[in-house]
């Protein structure tokens, strides 16, 4: 390189004024970050700043500047030792930060009682495919906002990745095979209530459920040609209603259906419908109850029970009528054009028709919601999302579950899930001790007694505050804890490898020394006294 | 009439007396549990009168006697809560600035509804929540939850709150209280030992008064007196009775002195201090006692006023800030080197205003300059090492050197902000009386990185307490820090 050029380079790099500049920028930088963080929360302060790779470019100007300041100041003067201690501390200081960068690992291990555990759960979010046969994983951006991504594995096209996303409801047209496509909004007010609720017959919607309880109320959407079938009395007062033909019949018409009684005289409906055998107790729920005795709400078909919904408040939607049982009597009534309301017999409480489409849905779509914090607790934004195409049509997966499609390559399964490493042996917690302050419920320590199977054989190790369990390279620090449903505690590590806590110490070190050096002890060389 | 004057007379003085032996001043001494830590009575009956009332006595009551008697019988003392908030007056159609927890009570839940109501963070909220916890605290006194009693169980002291044993022993809520108690203390002090009185000796000396009232005369015999040596003995006197009051913390808490807001400003008052002292000595130089004092005084007037923001209970620690060697050297370094900054601060403001009133020449400022830049030496130096010392305290504690939690990195933003000053007075880029404003204005990132996180940000790992009032101080402090600045933008400029 052309000497005039590179000294000018050195002398700018090297200069005070380019020193002061980085530094006011990175002093700017950390006070908007810390702003920030107050509002928004820890992660996104992180995304946005502090591990954002402009934020490692002003960190790498520091570095330069230091560098090159000490450069310029060679071959050493006696008077200047302080600051070649300081600065070549401050340099070592940095490349331990960039070691510990590079190669550390800063992640999370959580473990229940009595299982064993290995995975050491890292900040970063990957997506998982399986496609068929064949399985990708892909690292995602972890930039602050909505990324555009655009690769393609297998037929599956990855659009974008939200990392602070919120779920709403988005209307669309969709097409459907069925003619009785209906979606509607309504909201439920009285004086002191009120509520706006979304449904639609279009089945591809696990968020939006056909029947919700809204305090004592019941409500149910159902398909308008149901209507009709509900309208007819019948011995029973049993209707089946099949969701994906968006059928209806009384339970007379309806064949492979055994009937029993429960040892207390309720009636027990068994139907077989696509090869699977669906258990009903009409009685208690229109559900099927499944094996384990749980009601299945991703059924089918459902059998409702007329009499069981004149117990208590329920209200029938079928998009522009309404029906219910009061004082003894089924009403049914219509929404009117012009007068979108509807009286309804429970302590004063309306319906208003806000919107009813045939060829829409409402549709449950994740959105960029920069993070929101109430009573220590995220209230929006806490899901991160992504967006892919298959066959044409798009998609979206949110990391609070993941998604699995059939497409005309077979099965199709996306995961947004943190990045995992296994580690080289096996954890297992077989005690955790919470201690409280004297008289109170506030926690004073809490301690994870854990036993490891190494290739060695099985150690046992207590972890508690401040005093870490360090193994195989890893160092494990008790962080957090939560309680199970059983009421059993589970314990949370920090799981951590530093490969450059060395090099930080040791510039720390130097950079102390250094500077008590240059200012403390040539005090005596100060110009006070002249002045005085 | 003769007849009812008797009788009246003789229903007070009986009232009076019923007080004093039902609940003597005497029983202060007794030990309780409250807050995770066990106490003499005195400190937790001061704290939670002073919660209700905002004072530590009720009318001629003393705080003891006056929480007895209400956790005995809600009747025998009438307690009134503070009610400052001209909307929560208006809530409670009043227009007085105290009310009756008796007529508070029954409203319990009507201020519940509104606190729920109320959809944004605003000043009448948190004084509805304030008002809440009051009654919340209140209750728990009434029902006899709030006093716990020693009682040897076996060799062993188990705690039992007051309604637990009168459900018992229901005599103890006429005669037997005082004789129970006493029984318990000495049980307590044959199993436990008399430690605990330790803290009921330190709560009553007021040692913070008197180091204020030492510090104010050292000034006074200083600046007005010119009478050196008696003023350094008042300035050592001060130093002493600070390390007492310092030590008597860790003895009764077991802890480094410095885990809470109110401990860290104490701290950075003695430490700049004792800098003061130190380098005055060396460089044979008052005015750095001077300022090392005045900034003592500023510290200790907040500790003594700004109690609504600075609280000096002791309280248990979180588990993190526990046994930790490196916790304590580090926030000491830290809090003195905002001592040592606190010093650069003072001056850096004196000698602009001193310019300002034309009382100090310009060729003076010269050395006064020299004098600040003596003291942000030691101040940056401190930090730094501050700084590092509290990444080793995170690796040892969490396992990590740097996290960007607001308090560090506000500290790291305070080193930032002092470095490009001392680089650019280093290499004269920074003329010497831009340099004196500069340093007068550069403390303002030390209050944001000392309060205004805690205050301001209010989150992160750092966890004194977040009390109210914290952001008006800043406010105030800040409005008036910029307004010297204005004011004395140009007093370096030649005559």
């Amino acid at each position: 390189m052309d000497r005039t050029i590179f000294s000018k380079i050195e002398h700018t790099v090297g200069s005070l004024k380019f020193a002061v500049g980085v530094i006011i920028i990175f002093t700017l930088s950390m006070i908007v970050g810390t702003f920030l963080e107050s509002y928004y929360g820890a992660n996104f302060a992180g995304k946005v700043i502090y591990k954002s790779l402009w934020f490692m470019g002003v960190q790498l100007l520091i570095f330069l500047s230091i560098f090159v300041a000490l450069l310029v100041r060679l071959p050493p003067v006696k008077r200047l030792y302080g600051f070649y201690i300081v600065h070549i501390g401050l340099i070592m200081v940095g490349c331990g930060s960039f070691v510990t960068y590079y190669a550390g690992i800063d992640g999370s291990i959580t473990l229940t009682k009595n299982s064993a555990a290995r995975d050491v759960v890292l900040p970063d979010m990957m997506v998982t495919i399986q496609h068929g046969q064949k399985k990708a994983t892909l690292t995602l951006p972890t930039g602050a906002f909505t990324t555009s991504i655009n690769k393609e594995f297998e037929g599956v096209t990855i659009n974008k990745f939200i990392p602070f996303a919120s779920l709403g409801l988005d209307w669309q047209k969709v097409s459907t095979d069925r003619n009785d496509l209906a979606s509607s909004s309504y909201l439920l007010f009285n004086d002191k209530f009120s509520q706006e609720v979304s449904f639609t017959t279009y089945s591809e919607q696990e968020d939006l459920p056909s029947s919700i309880q809204l305090g004592p109320l019941g409500v149910h959407y159902l398909a308008s040609s149901l209507k009709d079938c509900f309208l007819k009395e019948n011995a029973e007062r049993l209707l089946l209603w099949n969701s994906q033909e968006q059928s209806c019949a009384n339970l007379s018409e309806v064949k492979n259906i055994t009937k029993g009684k429960t040892k207390k005289g309720n009636l027990t409906l068994t139907i077989k419908y696509n090869d699977r055998e669906y258990n009903f107790f009409p009685d208690f729920t229109p559900w099927p109850i499944s094996s384990s005795f749980q009601i299945d709400t991703s059924s089918p078909i459902r059998i409702f029970n007329k009499s069981q919904f004149e117990k208590g408040p329920n209200l029938f939607l079928f998009g522009e009528s309404v029906a219910y049982f009061f004082e003894n009597k089924w009403s049914y009534k219509s929404f009117e054009p012009g007068t979108p309301i509807i009286d309804l017999p429970w302590m004063g409480f309306k319906l208003k028709l806000l919107k009813h489409k045939t060829d829409e849905a409402p549709l449950y779509a994740p959105y960029y919601h920069k993070p929101l914090q109430k009573d220590g607790e995220m209230i929006e934004g806490k899901l991160q999302a992504l967006t892919f195409t298959v066959d044409g049509k798009e998609y979206w997966v949110s990391s609070d579950r993941p998604l699995s499609v059939q497409t005309s390559k077979g099965a199709l399964n996306v995961a947004l899930h943190n990045k995992v490493i296994p580690l080289p042996f096996e954890f297992v917690l077989t005690k955790f001790k919470m201690e409280t302050d004297p008289g109170t419920n506030r926690p004073a320590s809490f301690e994870s007694f854990v036993q490891l199977f190494t290739e060695v054989g099985p150690q046992s190790h207590h972890i508690y505050m401040n005093n870490p369990l360090k193994t195989h390279g890893f160092t494990f620090y008790q962080s957090s804890y939560f309680q199970e449903e059983s009421g059993e505690f589970g314990s949370v590590l920090s799981v951590n490898v530093d490969p450059g806590r060395w090099l930080k110490y040791l510039g720390s070190l130097l950079l102390v020394l250094g500077a008590t050096f240059h200012y403390m002890l040539r005090i005596k060389k100060s110009n006070l006294g002249e002045i005085k | 009439m003769k007849q009812l004057i008797v009788l009246v007379t003789l229903l007070l003085s009986s009232a009076l007396f019923a007080n004093s032996t039902l609940c003597p001043s005497d029983l202060e001494s007794v030990p309780t549990l409250a807050d995770g830590r066990e106490k003499p009575l005195y400190v937790h009956a001061r704290d939670s009168i002073k919660l209700l009332t905002g004072k530590s006595k009720v009318d001629d009551l003393g705080a003891v006697t006056a929480f007895c008697l209400l956790s005995l019988d809600a009747t025998l003392v009438d307690l009134k809560a503070p009610i400052d908030h001209v909307a929560l007056q208006a809530f409670l159609k009043t227009t007085e600035k105290t009310l009756s927890y008796k007529i508070l009570l029954p409203k319990k839940e009507e201020i519940r509804t509104e606190i729920v109501s109320i959809k944004e963070q605003g000043s009448y909220r948190k004084s509805l929540e304030k008002l809440w916890g009051q009654l919340d605290h209140y209750e728990s006194v009434i029902s006899k939850k709030d006093w716990t009693l020693p009682i040897l169980v076996g060799d062993e002291i188990k705690w039992r709150t007051l309604a637990e044993v009168s459900s018992e022993k229901p005599e103890i809520l006429s005669s037997g209280l005082h004789s129970f108690l006493m029984q318990g203390k000495s049980d307590y002090i044959k199993t436990k030992g008399d430690h605990y009185l330790i803290e009921l000796h330190f709560v009553k000396a007021h040692l913070t008064g008197y180091a204020l009232i030492f510090t104010l005369l050292s000034l006074a015999l200083l600046v007005a007196f010119k009478s050196l040596t008696p003023g350094i003995i008042f300035a050592v006197l001060t130093i002493a009775l600070q390390t007492l009051s310092l030590a008597l913390r860790v003895i009764i808490s077991g802890r480094a002195p410095i885990t809470n807001m109110y401990e860290t400003v104490l701290f950075s008052g003695f430490g700049a201090l004792l800098l003061a002292l130190i380098v005055g000595h060396l460089k044979k130089e008052k005015v750095i006692l001077i300022a090392g004092l005045a900034y003592n005084v500023c510290t200790l007037m907040m500790l003594t006023f700004a109690n609504e923001m600075l609280s000096d209970k002791i309280g248990p620690l979180v588990p993190v800030l526990r046994d930790n060697f490196w916790l304590s050297t580090h926030v000491t370094t830290i809090i003195l080197s905002y001592g040592a900054l606190g010093l650069s601060w003072l001056l850096a403001n004196s000698l602009l205003i001193l310019r300002k009133t034309g009382r100090i020449k310009l060729e003076e400022t010269r050395y006064y300059s020299e004098l600040i830049y003596l003291c942000l030496k030691y101040g940056t130096v401190l930090l730094a090492a501050g700084i590092i010392l509290g990444g080793v305290w995170a690796d040892y504690s969490w396992g990590r050197f740097w996290g960007w939690d607001p308090k560090e990195t506000w500290s790291l933003i305070v080193l930032m902000i002092y470095m490009v000053i001392l680089h650019g007075r280093y290499t004269s880029w920074i003329p010497p009386h831009r340099f004196i404003s500069l340093t007068a204005g550069a403390f303002m990132s030390v209050m944001m990185a000392w309060f205004g996180v805690n205050y301001i940000l209010a989150s992160g790992l750092h966890s004194y307490g977040f009390s109210e009032g914290g952001a008006l101080f800043l406010a105030t402090f800040f409005g008036i820090q910029i307004l010297i600045l204005i004011a004395t933008h140009n007093v370096f400029k030649e005559e």
